[in-house]
């Protein structure tokens, strides 16, 4: 008969590289079976994951994308992390991802101040309007229990439908016809890192907060009490934090950093809100926050890793037409995966033979 | 004016048993003591099995027995991460949901891409009860559905019964409540919920078959749109009880069927803000339960057998 059986701890450097066998394990696995459902429609997935492995990295261009569609992703996952860390799960990245982009074109079009003085305004807005729309919830759940996963849920759909509201009423460009706003001014575009691509100096921001939110959460007082609240909220409230405050703050931020990925799709991207802007970053965001174990420095890996999948995604679809859909197929995957990867990190089964009379003792 | 508040609860019935089926489900899962939120992914599921399995079979029947199929199948990769391996339940349930919208935009694409018409198939009469129908106003308002939306009611009255009236709906509700002390009275926990969070999820799949060939008969990426949340929603605002979500999901379903009337009325009007509605008042009613200080069962928590 199969039993399960704890395994013994590996202490330090032996526990870590179990760990990330088990995580790329539970990678190949989602690819594996992710190959069946291409290999389903009657295509290669050899061929298949080819283009999106091409598509993804095969040149300077190519990759250059997959950092730029990394950057939002690595942005909002941050700060879901932060929230996680301290007990509040933010699922509303792509509310707030929205909402910063309204706040940061409505600053970029409105408020003529110098490039500098208006970008910095842009951000500041989009930061703020994410940081409302995350901290509403968070109050409420701080507050009076209620599921902040549920209200940022259907934040979500109404930031949508609020966007495409405005689109098609006070935002809309009056030079045009489609439900889309005017072009941000040129002189306010963030500049680009490398010649010849989109990539934008917002990556490398992006990566310095992901420093910086690791530094924060686990080298500073204020870290400390975030992650004591997420991993025991009475013991935290005994000790005398102000569980409330903290819960709201880590939520406000949270959503600050969703808000600023909007404003940099804008100021760097997109140049221009428009309909479907969005392409589901907030809500791909929460595999990468989860497959990076909350850990800002595992999440740069993460982040690209679905970046690829993303951009490369699109590439496989062009060249084998194959739906890109597949990438959130292999997302679900990797998560449930990895948690059942960790599992037998601690557990093994055994195989025991069984004894005369035990059997039947072992299902009483 | 007579007629259009008629139909207007007519609609509010139809448009409220899809939640009601998942709400119902949520039931199962919360008192048992697993918080499900895998209900969105499995209604998008059920819906898209819905569609193919009549597609197929021009059967609706079989197209609800897919559904079913779908439910089990993602029941029992919750049940056998959160309970088995011990994984957090809301991550085990995220995890669901993503999958689950990729895999039915996925499938979808994959079989119906080639037809540039959009996909109608058949779904399930509309015709009501004989006799019970022609009675007026009534007649309109609750016998004119098609079948699954009487399961969805009859639903509310088996969950009853079986959870304030039977030995196995007292015990399953012990499991959300204390789960060592049941442990100890001999209720197989694990088991007891490897159950109700089958049922949830299936129930919800079914809820997802009511949504595409229980109503419009065809399948659209991302249908559900939220609804297995508003279900969740509509659990705690139900206190957990069969009664109350039938309630709370007939009030859903009237913010639901109120905005669709509203957009075809009023034309030009801003129809996001009415598309807004039934979002909204979930935020609302959920801030206003939880300032009532409902607790209600304690879902999430693993059970390890060698805890007792």
């Amino acid at each position: 008969m199969l039993k399960l059986e704890k395994r013994a701890a590996l202490a330090g450097r032996a526990g870590v590289i179990r760990s990330a066998g088990a995580m790329l394990a539970a990678i190949l696995l989602a690819f594996l079976i992710a190959g069946l459902f291409i290999a389903a429609i009657g295509v290669s997935p050899l061929e298949a994951y080819g283009a999106l492995f091409k598509g993804a990295f095969g040149s300077t261009y190519r990759l250059s994308e997959t950092l730029l569609r990394m950057t939002p992703l690595l942005l909002i996952s941050l700060g879901i992390a932060i929230g996680y860390r301290t007990g509040m799960f933010n699922m509303g990245g792509e509310g707030q991802f929205i909402m910063g982009m309204i706040a940061g074109t409505v600053v970029y079009l409105y408020v003529p101040a110098g490039p500098v003085l208006t970008t910095a305004l842009a951000m500041l807005a989009a930061m703020a309007a994410g940081a409302v729309y995350c901290g509403f919830p968070a109050t409420m759940k701080a507050k009076f229990g209620v599921s902040e996963s549920i209200i940022n849920i259907m934040l979500n759909y109404v930031a949508a439908l609020w966007l495409s509201r405005l689109l098609n009423s006070v935002l809309k460009d009056p030079n045009g016809t489609l439900p889309q706003t005017a072009m941000i001014d040129k002189s306010l575009y963030i500049p680009t890192l490398i010649q010849g691509t989109r990539l934008h100096w917002g990556f490398a921001g992006a990566v310095a907060l992901a420093a910086a939110a690791y530094v924060v959460l686990f080298h500073t007082a204020l870290g400390y009490k975030f992650r004591a609240t997420g991993s025991n909220i009475h013991a935290a409230r005994y000790a005398g934090y102000d569980v409330v405050k903290l819960q709201i703050l880590a939520m406000a931020i949270s959503g600050a950093l969703a808000g600023l990925a909007g404003c940099l799709e804008i100021g760097a991207v997109q140049h221009r809100l428009m309909e479907g802007i969005s392409a589901n970053y907030g809500w791909d965001a929460i595999p990468v926050a989860l497959i990076g174990r909350q850990n800002p420095l595992l999440i740069l890996l993460s982040a690209l890793l679905f970046a690829a999948l993303k951009v490369g995604s699109n590439a496989m679809q062009t060249a084998c037409s194959v739906p890109n859909n597949l990438s959130s197929v292999l997302q679900g995957m990797v998560v449930l995966f990895a948690l059942g990867s960790s599992f037998f990190v601690r557990y093994r089964i055994r195989y025991i033979k069984p004894k005369r009379g035990e059997g039947e003792a072992a299902h009483g | 004016m007579a007629e259009y508040l008629i139909n207007l609860a007519a609609q509010a019935i139809r448009l409220s048993a899809p939640i009601l089926m998942a709400a119902l489900g949520g039931v199962y899962a919360s008192r048992s003591g697993v918080l499900n939120i895998s209900l969105e992914g499995c209604m998008l599921t059920g819906a898209l099995a819905g569609v193919i399995g009549s597609h197929y079979t021009q059967s609706p029947w079989l197209g609800l027995l897919l559904g079913i199929a779908a439910g089990v199948f993602l029941g029992l990769i919750m049940a056998v991460f959160s309970l088995t391996f011990g994984a957090n339940q809301a991550v085990v349930g995220t995890g669901i949901n993503i999958f689950c919208t990729g895999i039915t935009a996925y499938v979808f694409r994959a079989i119906f891409a080639t037809t540039t018409t959009t996909v109608k198939v058949n779904g399930f009469s509309p015709d009501g009860i004989p006799l019970l129908r022609d009675i007026p106003v009534l007649g309109v308002i609750l016998f004119g559905h098609n079948v699954l939306v009487y399961f969805a009611f009859a639903m509310v009255a088996v969950t009853h019964v079986f959870l304030y009236h039977t030995m196995a709906g007292t015990n399953l509700r012990a499991c959300g409540e204390n789960s060592s002390a049941a442990n100890s009275l001999g209720v197989k926990v694990v088991k007891t919920r490897y159950l109700a969070t089958v049922l949830s999820s299936t129930l919800a799949a079914i809820g997802g078959v009511a949504l595409s060939i229980g109503n419009i008969n065809t399948f659209v990426e991302d249908m559900s749109s939220g609804k297995g949340w508003i279900a969740l929603a509509a659990v705690s605002f139900g206190r957990w009880s069969p009664l109350g979500v039938l309630a709370a999901s007939v009030l859903f379903g009237l913010s639901d069927a109120f905005q669709l009337r509203m957009q075809i009325a009023i034309s030009g009007a801003p129809y996001q803000y009415f598309q807004m509605i039934p979002y909204v008042m979930t935020i609302i009613v959920l801030i206003w339960t939880g300032r009532r200080g409902s607790l209600g069962p304690k879902t999430g928590e693993y059970f390890e057998k060698e805890m007792r």
